[in-house]
């Protein structure tokens, strides 16, 4: 017995597990504390992530003489754990329980090498199967295109129930423990591809054994995996029959050493995710250019296990025939295939005369918000140093520039206030203009967690009614372009109803008595009268907003691509301001970023106005570091604020931009009245895309570069967190790719810059050397899981996950309240153009869908949602085409009639796939009057119902038309109640006699 | 003006980096012969492997694997020592049956009043004593009930928890 025993340190205390006396903190669960000191306590239905289930009865440990779970178990002062003698026989019981619904044959499964089930009954060493596999009457379900399920192989542990209902809170599985031969059921009891599924794959990653398995890894697992069923059928008999006589110990070590062999080929790496900006990390299996899967994990610090199909399932493309692999020239009227040499040595050789003839600033730079930090930083050297021009953006100016400035005007960063840890511990949370459910999913799993487990609030502000608005606890579902109205009238509530948090305003907030003053116009009624939504149920938003501990506000594009889509993001901080939400856990304002690294681009300086970490081209000072530190004289960098993308495209059509270098923009779908955006193109004198396909833009280019896709490069990537996390390569690089950075270090040096960069790294290094914000980064610091919230000390000895704790970022380190006023849409439904059109993402797709389209369904993407009464008013139904007409262009599309949009609402996805189906041929050139954020959400339209029906363009079994069951958990209690079921309370023998 | 144009790029071959070193490795194994075989077995691959497999799952070869098994299990828990002595004093009485003479007096059939005699000869039940009790356990392990081998590891007496369902 240790010393230790029964005493507390702090956190710490001491326990004893089979007489060692062991330090450990308090609370911790029993299973994860002795993993802390290596001791592997065997377990199967509990993880970190999902907690205790107790299913699977493999974990009893000896307690005050009693038999107890240890996964129920947590640490105390003076615990005392034996782990042998009858909990040894007693979790061999209860694994030999768990075998009998399992069939072993490890050596052809492809799951082996990652099986928590092998691994476990391996470490037991158990001699033998006590009771034989007995088959389920159930056939198994392959009808996901991802993944699939095998009730024979179910061992019934809950993990994928748990990570359903309460990790992804996707609310479709379930185990009906009252029937015969219990199974895991998809919406009560369908197949999977009709119930509610939406394939995030949380459950596939939950499962300890290969019951729910990747179909990527079918037949691709091990050396002997890719046999055909028959085969591998009879190896598994002949193999049981001798298991009989041998026993486990014999086929298990066959198994061992499967899986080693297995681990010889298989690659494990460390990736983040190249679609949304949640900055969600994996390990991608991969063997040779063969992606195996993609495993979250617990250590993944903004998913943690959760996924969703982008992620988890969605990389075909890395391996697709389309992807370029040479560089291309336009010659004569058609592409030819190119050495590196003769296409850089043609960029070079171009852009230095358009220089030369036009100067610096008729050539501009679109940086790529999918490419990594330091590819975003090498953009903008190219353009100041090696063009001379400040001409350099990225797309977020189609998307979260007025986000930017709205924190800019009010608390000085442009970034979210805090982590997604805030969100999940707000007392309430708000969403306004942003489906977050499909756009950023994993982030809505862990709001839809808080708010179905620890009672947060929830409100959601949008004209649509998407899954979270279904969730919330108050709906608004305003008229398109009210919410500043809506947001204002709300800080005024707040003053008016002793919600203002006054201590607050008076110590850190400057401008509050002329801010108050402008809200004068905003009543209730006047927010009402414009927004369509009844004085009370504003009242009742209110009242949940101002008595809430703890407010974080979540928007997106609904609020910013308005042409005041500015203000409309300065009133949520105003709101947050007034009611004292920022600097506090759980409270202030997140712009959910778009892209993976639209943050990071914007950041690390790909932007027309500002040097790498928000240093402005026109402060002198910044100027002459930014020259000394890339070894020139200032007056060789321009300080003249440069042309955003929109002034560039622009530039194209009126003569000035005679040259532009577009990486991984599909600027002619993004862009908005994409007929003009085209014509801008056909325009330029030479224009050079970087991509990993052959995009629509990339079509109208000079020169065509092969670009390789981020798994085939190191490199970093900011999430929308401001969390700058570390991406491994996991391949090499397809036929003639290469990554930007090294196509852009070779480009300078034709142009007379010998940057040197071997590695990412080395850019990163001299970033942390030059800037001021980004001073104490380094690869080291971001190794393996490691991240980092900018700002941080310079030494990276501490970064900032949440900001504005002691000071804001503004003049005296106070905010400032930002008077808005409310201003009608530029462009709103008339007599002519009678209804209004919507756009935004869906789940499945990502962006112009040169990465995901192959993997989803396709022709899922083209629809336009019609709402019941406009459906019924002009007699379409599901499948009718309509030709919608704006003032600048047309789209034919079919019919979805929904309840999800209202009245004369419309909407559109953003996924076209095809350039005629494009929702930008619609906008217009209508702009946020601050930043140049097209007015996407403000096109009015009018539509004509042509003759003939096509196929629906939804599938009846779309997940979006299942019937979710939710649960509040596996109800293991229902399993205990089964009169098959034995409690394990006697010591299980097992002698060996022979 | 520059308008959109098309191209197909050739697909790349995906299946592997190590091109090179898979070319020399196919004109080694071809100068060998060791390729035609190769071919031959990969182009019916799953027949033979399925024949084989079926071979393996023949009740007989079945029963000799496991018996070899048996074998490899018994070898590995007898104690080389008690193996050894086993086996000399085998080897050491097989060679005395070998080399001793023939005895006419012992060929001679006891008769019945021999019999009676030898009966009564303590020294000969002592001898035999072991043998007996030995047929005796093995009468007695005859007519247990027939187990698969390895059930022996696993013994179910005392145990009352009853096969699992949930
Ligand atoms: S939504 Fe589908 S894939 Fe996601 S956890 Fe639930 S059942 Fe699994
Ligand atoms: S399918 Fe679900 S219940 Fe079955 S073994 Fe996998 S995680 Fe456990
Ligand atoms: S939520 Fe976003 S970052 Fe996470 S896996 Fe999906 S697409 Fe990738
Ligand atoms: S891990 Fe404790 S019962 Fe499953």
């Amino acid at each position: 017995m240790g010393t230790d025993s029964g005493t507390t340190d702090g956190e710490s205390c001491g326990i004893h597990f089979d007489g060692t006396a062991l330090r450990c903190s308090r609370g911790q669960p029993l299973i994860d504390a002795l993993q802390a000191h290596g001791i592997k306590l065997p377990h199967l239905c509990y993880t970190k992530a999902g907690g205790p289930i107790q299913t699977c009865d493999t974990c009893w440990v000896e307690v005050g003489g009693e038999l107890k779970r240890a996964c129920t178990l947590k640490v105390a002062d003076g615990l005392e754990v034996k782990s042998v003698g009858r909990a040894t026989s007693a979790r061999a019981e209860g694994m030999n329980r768990v075998l009998a619904k399992h069939e072993l044959y490890c050596a052809v499964c492809d799951n082996n090498g990652d099986c928590e089930l092998h691994n476990t009954f391996v470490s037991m060493n158990l001699p033998a199967q006590r009771y034989p596999f007995t088959p389920k009457p159930y056939a198994k379900d392959t009808t996901n295109p991802f993944y699939s399920y095998d009730p024979d192989q179910c061992i019934l542990c809950g993990r994928c129930v748990e990570a359903c209902q309460n990790g992804a809170v996707n609310e479709v599985l379930g185990i009906d423990w009252s029937a015969e031969h219990p199974r895991v059921l998809w919406d009560g009891g369908k197949p999977i591809e009709d119930s509610s599924c939406v394939s995030c794959g949380a459950c596939v990653s939950a499962c300890p054994c290969n019951a729910l398995m990747e179909k990527s890894m079918d037949g691709e697992g091990g050396p002997f995996t890719g046999m055909p069923q028959k085969l591998k059928r009879t190896l598994i008999d002949a193999s049981k029959a001798l298991e009989d006589t041998v026993g486990m110990r014999s086929i298990t070590a066959v198994s061992e050493i499967d899986r080693t062999l297995r681990q010889a080929e298989i690659k494990r790496t460390k990736i983040v995710c190249n679609y949304c900006a949640v900055g969600c990390t994996y390990e991608m299996w991969t063997r040779g250019r063969k992606v195996l899967k993609m495993q979250p994990s617990v250590e993944a610090p903004a998913n943690g296990m959760l996924s969703c199909v982008k992620g988890k399932f969605m990389w075909d493309f890395v391996n697709s025939g389309e992807r370029l692999t040479k560089p291309l020239i336009r010659d004569h009227g058609r592409f030819r295939e190119a050495s590196w040499d003769e296409a850089l040595g043609l960029i070079a050789r171009r852009l230095t005369e358009i220089r030369t003839q036009h100067g610096p600033d008729s050539i501009g730079f679109i940086a790529s918000s999918k490419a990594t930090d330091e590819e975003s930083y090498l953009t903008q050297k190219m353009a100041r140093l090696v063009v001379g021009t400040n001409n350099v953006d990225n797309c977020s100016r189609y998307c979260q520039s007025p986000a930017t400035m709205g924190l800019f005007r009010t608390v000085g960063y442009g970034g979210d206030s805090g982590r997604i840890r805030d969100i999940v511990h707000a007392d309430c949370v708000v969403i306004v203009g942003n489906n977050t459910a499909e756009s950023h999913p994993v982030i809505a799993s862990q709001i839809k967690q808080s708010h179905k487990h620890r009672g947060q609030k929830l409100i959601v502000i949008d004209p649509r009614r998407h899954e979270m608005a279904r969730r919330a606890d108050i709906h608004l579902p305003l008229v398109p372009g009210s919410d500043t109205a809506i947001l204002s009238a709300f800080a005024r509530y707040m003053f008016d109803h002793g919600h203002a948090d006054q201590a607050f305003l008076d110590a850190r907030v400057n401008g509050v008595t002329a801010y108050r003053e402008s809200l004068e116009p905003f009543t209730l009624e006047f927010a009402s009268q414009v927004s369509g939504l009844p004085v009370d149920q504003l009242v009742a938003a209110a009242e949940m907003i101002g008595s809430a501990k703890s407010v974080c506000i979540l928007f997106a594009m609904g609020i910013t691509q308005h042409s005041h889509g500015s203000d409309g993001a300065t009133a949520i901080s105003n709101l947050l301001l007034v009611t004292g939400n920022y600097g506090r856990e759980g409270t202030g304002a997140y712009p959910m970023r778009g892209h993976n690294n639209v943050q990071g681009a914007s950041d690390f300086g790909s932007m027309c106005n500002i040097y790498c970490g928000y240093e402005s081209v026109t402060d002198e000072a910044v100027r002459a570091r930014w020259a000394q530190g890339w070894g020139v004289a200032p007056e060789q960098l321009s300080n003249r604020v440069g042309l955003n993308n929109i002034q560039m495209i622009d530039g194209l059509g009126t003569g000035s931009v005679k040259a532009l270098y577009i990486i991984g923009e599909e600027t002619l779908i993004s862009d908005s009245n994409a007929n003009a955006t085209a014509e801008c193109l056909e325009k330029a004198e030479f224009l050079v895309v970087e991509d990993v396909f052959l995009s629509k833009t990339a079509r109208f280019a000079d020169v065509v570069l092969p670009a390789c896709v981020s798994v085939e490069k190191d490199g970093t990537y900011v999430n929308t967190e401001r969390r700058i996390q570390r991406s491994y390569k996991a391949m090499e690089p397809l036929g003639e790719s290469r990554a930007d950075w090294q196509i852009l270090t070779d480009l300078a040096r034709r142009m007379g810059h010998d940057w040197g960069y071997t590695h990412p790294s080395q850019i990163m290094d001299e970033i942390a050397s030059i800037s001021l914000m980004f001073k104490g980064v380094s690869y080291a610091r971001l190794e393996g899981w490691k991240s980092l919230h900018w700002p941080m000390s310079a030494d990276g000895s501490t970064d900032t996950p949440l900001l504005y704790t002691e000071n804001f970022n503004m003049p005296e380190g106070k905010a400032l309240l930002y008077p808005v006023q409310w201003n009608t849409p530029a462009e709103a439904a008339d007599g002519e153009y009678d209804l209004y059109v919507n756009n935004g993402r869906l789940l499945e797709y990502f962006q112009g869908t040169n990465q995901t389209r192959r993997s989803a369904e396709s022709g899922e993407a083209e629809f336009i949602e019609v709402s019941p009464e406009l459906a019924q008013a002009r007699h379409i139904e599901d499948g009718t085409w309509l030709r919608v007409t704006s003032r600048r262009g047309v789209v034919k599309m079919r019919a979805v009639v929904t309840d999800r949009v209202s009245g004369n609402q419309l909407y559109m996805s953003i996924h076209p796939p095809q350039a005629e189906d494009n929702v930008n041929l619609l906008t217009g050139d209508h702009r946020d009057v601050d930043v140049y954020t097209p007015a996407y959400k403000e096109t009015a339209v009018r539509i004509e119902v042509l003759s003939g029906t096509g196929r629906k363009p939804r599938r009846k079994n779309n997940f979006r038309y299942g019937t979710p069951t939710p649960l509040p958990d596996v109800n293991v209690a229902a399993k205990w109640k089964r009169a098959d079921y034995a409690p394990i309370t006697e010591q299980a023998p097992h002698p060996e006699r022979i | 003006m520059a308008q959109p144009i098309e191209f197909t790029p050739t697909p790349v071959d995906t299946s592997g980096a190590a091109r090179a070193e898979l070319e020399t490795l196919i004109r080694t194994l071809h100068e060998h012969g060791v390729l035609r075989l190769a071919n031959d077995l990969v182009a019916t691959n799953t027949e033979w492997l399925q024949i084989l497999a079926n071979g393996l799952g023949k009740p007989g070869t079945g029963r000799a694997i496991q018996n070899i098994a048996v074998f490899a299990m018994l070898l590995s828990r007898i104690d080389p020592t008690q193996l050894y002595k086993l086996l000399s004093a085998l080897h050491g009485s097989l060679e005395s049956v070998a080399s001793s003479a023939p005895d006419d007096t012992h060929r001679a059939a006891p008769g019945i009043l021999g019999l009676y005699r030898l009966l009564k000869d303590e020294t000969l039940w002592r001898a035999l004593a072991p043998v007996i009790e030995a047929i005796r356990v093995f009468g007695k392990g005859l007519d247990a009930q027939a187990e698969s081998p390895i059930s022996a590891f696993t013994a179910t007496a005392g145990f009352a928890a009853p096969p699992p369902h949930a």
